[in-house]
């Protein structure tokens, strides 16, 4: 007779989250605590994360999930290095972003272009830019270098990452649109694509790829980033592995460079209206 | 019915994969009576099939007869080509793109064919796609704009090769250093962006800085640009193996329009569009008819009497503004945002 192993406690500090919800319905993964100090793992999502971090580090969490979609000040997050801290947002752990950082892996070095396209109903430039920033670290491809934007009637940059390749980002608002994302990486090897209709739903989106030999097409999985992100924490304490993405000291030096963006005034004319500057 | 005769001028992969099978699918209005070609040899082959002359010469083709001609040529011969068949009474000329090879030349090529008063059709395909024809009144009206035109495609030879069995002549070596960048720029807008430059110029007329221009191996281009109207990026990478994907995508106030064209050569039909705005989507195309079958029968048209589409100084406008285009990004400071 085999006695299953406990489910390790998780505890939430800051407003409900979809991490939450999911929590509730996989009670074999993790027991819900509402005492965090007791907490292996606690999800961070509160205005007052760099003290809620480190206070749950030093009650002994085992990890800590920061939750947070504004862009992260480099002075407020490089206390946490060396933490055991993982970093979640709609882009982190989407299951076509995750699908495609595995295919770009093995051609990452022959990677010489990359475009990034993201349509969305926020006029914010700096939390256009910083999700892309995140989706592209997520994807295996971060950037390396300091973009210069201009930002007008989307943001428009033009960057490289560390390997050499040169990206061109889109970042373009519309209130019509359903929101998506494609990101598309060229080679020599051909092409690897992964498009993403909705990152805040479960809409799976997929991922592309291309070379000699054909085209094969494979959708994701139905999952939201957090339930994706709690998948992924879980195994990884079940198995006693440390995760080896979306940790904080990628997202410090994400929030390093975020800091050195250099910010373009674009033409006149150029600039968004009145009237959707108002939007 | 009158049967118009067509002259061939150039008898490359522009005649044989787009304008031929193009010109047959017209049936009786047209004929092709003639083929011209610097490569004899090429020009009799090409002819051969349509009972054609075949020559080496323009003055004896135009001599012929030729009610029409379709100048598929290299772009340096396009300004003189035109004008010589102007002169010599031709009643309708289907001229591939670039008009000229400076804005200066297309002004003296619109006016030679004003004088003329000869029909006058450019290859530009997407400005006669129904699809886009379509979209353009639905997003009019609402700028400021941001414009991303990106072109992914293979090789032109992939598509070539779907749209006829090509007669392909041995490529003469190319004395010289390989183009710099700024040629190489002005060869991808005058090439390629050329396609939707005129689609974007109702949008966003006037182009006063380019941030970032640069070229992309294999071959291709990114390149930035702003606008009293908005923002304008031209991105373009053929040459390898990936997804055919020529879209053209403008968000505006209110409204936005995500258009999918068939790459060149095909002829599969047309562009398929999709229109937003606050009442929903509304999608147009894909249709039968594609961008190379509606130029000619605007030529045919305009033959018969019909107003243009595009007048003259729209067409030469159109060039100017590539040439514009052309000059701001092939200038050294245009990569200046490349970090």
């Amino acid at each position: 007779m085999t006695t299953a192993k406990t489910p390790p406690k998780i505890g939430f500090i800051g407003s409900p989250s979809d991490a939450m919800s999911v929590v509730k319905t996989v009670p074999a993964w993790f027991r819900l605590t509402t005492d965090v100090r007791q907490a292996e793992v606690v999800w961070v999502s509160s205005t007052s994360w760099p003290q809620d971090v480190l206070d749950a580090c030093s009650h002994g969490a085992r990890l800590v999930v920061l939750d947070v979609a504004e862009p992260l000040p480099a002075a407020l997050i490089a206390p946490l290095e060396g933490l055991p801290v993982i970093v979640c947002t709609d882009q982190t752990h989407a299951p076509a972003i995750r699908d495609f950082a595995v295919r770009v892996a093995p051609v990452r070095d022959a990677v010489t272009w990359v475009e990034y396209l993201s349509v969305a109903n926020n006029r914010d430039p700096q939390q256009l830019l910083w999700d892309a920033l995140v989706a592209l670290t997520a994807s295996g491809l971060p950037i390396d270098s300091v973009p210069v934007l201009t930002p007008a009637t989307g943001v428009v940059a033009d960057a490289r990452t560390a390997t050499g390749a040169r990206v061109h980002l889109t970042c373009a608002y519309s209130t019509v649109c359903p929101s998506r994302t494609t990101i598309q990486a060229y080679g020599a090897f051909g092409s690897i694509e992964a498009t993403l209709h909705q990152p805040r739903t479960a809409a799976p989106g997929f991922v592309l790829t291309v070379d000699d030999q054909g085209a094969a097409m494979a959708p994701a999985q139905f999952q939201t980033s957090r339930r994706a992100a709690l998948g992924e924490v879980r195994s990884a304490l079940a198995g006693g592995l440390g995760i080896t993405t979306s940790r904080i000291s990628d997202f410090i030096q994400i929030a390093h460079l975020f800091d050195q963006v250099v910010w373009a005034t674009p033409p006149t004319g150029a600039s968004p209206s009145r009237k959707e500057q108002n939007t | 019915m009158q049967t118009w005769r067509v002259g061939v001028i150039g008898a490359g992969a522009v005649a044989q994969a787009i304008h031929l099978p193009t010109i047959a699918m017209l049936g009786e209005d047209v004929r092709v009576t003639a083929v011209m070609d610097p490569d004899g040899d090429l020009a009799t082959t090409v002819a051969e099939p349509w009972k054609a002359h075949a020559t080496t010469d323009l003055d004896e083709l135009l001599a012929s007869g030729v009610d029409i001609v379709v100048i598929g040529s290299p772009p340096a011969a396009h300004a003189a080509q035109i004008e010589a068949a102007c002169a010599a009474g031709v009643r309708g000329i289907l001229a591939e793109k670039p008009l000229a090879e400076d804005a200066a030349g297309a002004r003296r090529v619109g006016a030679a064919v004003k004088k003329s008063n000869t029909a006058l059709v450019v290859g530009a395909m997407h400005t006669y796609d129904p699809a886009w024809l379509a979209t353009l009144p639905g997003v009019a009206g609402h700028g400021p704009y941001h414009v991303r035109s990106a072109i992914h495609i293979p090789p032109n030879p992939h598509f070539e090769d779907m749209a006829a069995s090509l007669v392909r002549p041995p490529r003469a070596a190319v004395a010289g250093p390989p183009p710099g960048r700024a040629q190489r720029l002005r060869d991808g807008i005058l090439g390629l962006a050329i396609h939707d430059l005129p689609l974007i110029r109702p949008l966003v007329p006037v182009l006063r800085d380019v941030r970032v221009a640069d070229t992309v191996d294999p071959w291709g281009y990114v390149i930035t640009a702003y606008g009293d109207a908005g923002t304008v990026e031209l991105l373009a990478r053929t040459g390898g193996t990936w997804r055919p994907d020529w879209t053209l995508d403008i968000w505006g106030d209110g409204v936005a329009a995500h258009v999918s064209f068939p790459p060149s050569y095909v002829h599969a039909g047309s562009a398929t569009a999709v229109v937003r705005d606050a009442d929903g989507a509304r999608v147009f195309g894909p249709s039968d008819a594609d961008g190379y079958l509606l130029e000619w029968r605007e030529l045919l048209a305009m033959m018969g009497g019909a107003l243009p589409r595009y007048d003259v100084e729209h067409i030469v406008d159109d060039v100017a503004y590539a040439f514009e285009v052309a000059d701001m990004a092939a200038r050294p400071s245009a990569d200046k945002d490349v970090a």
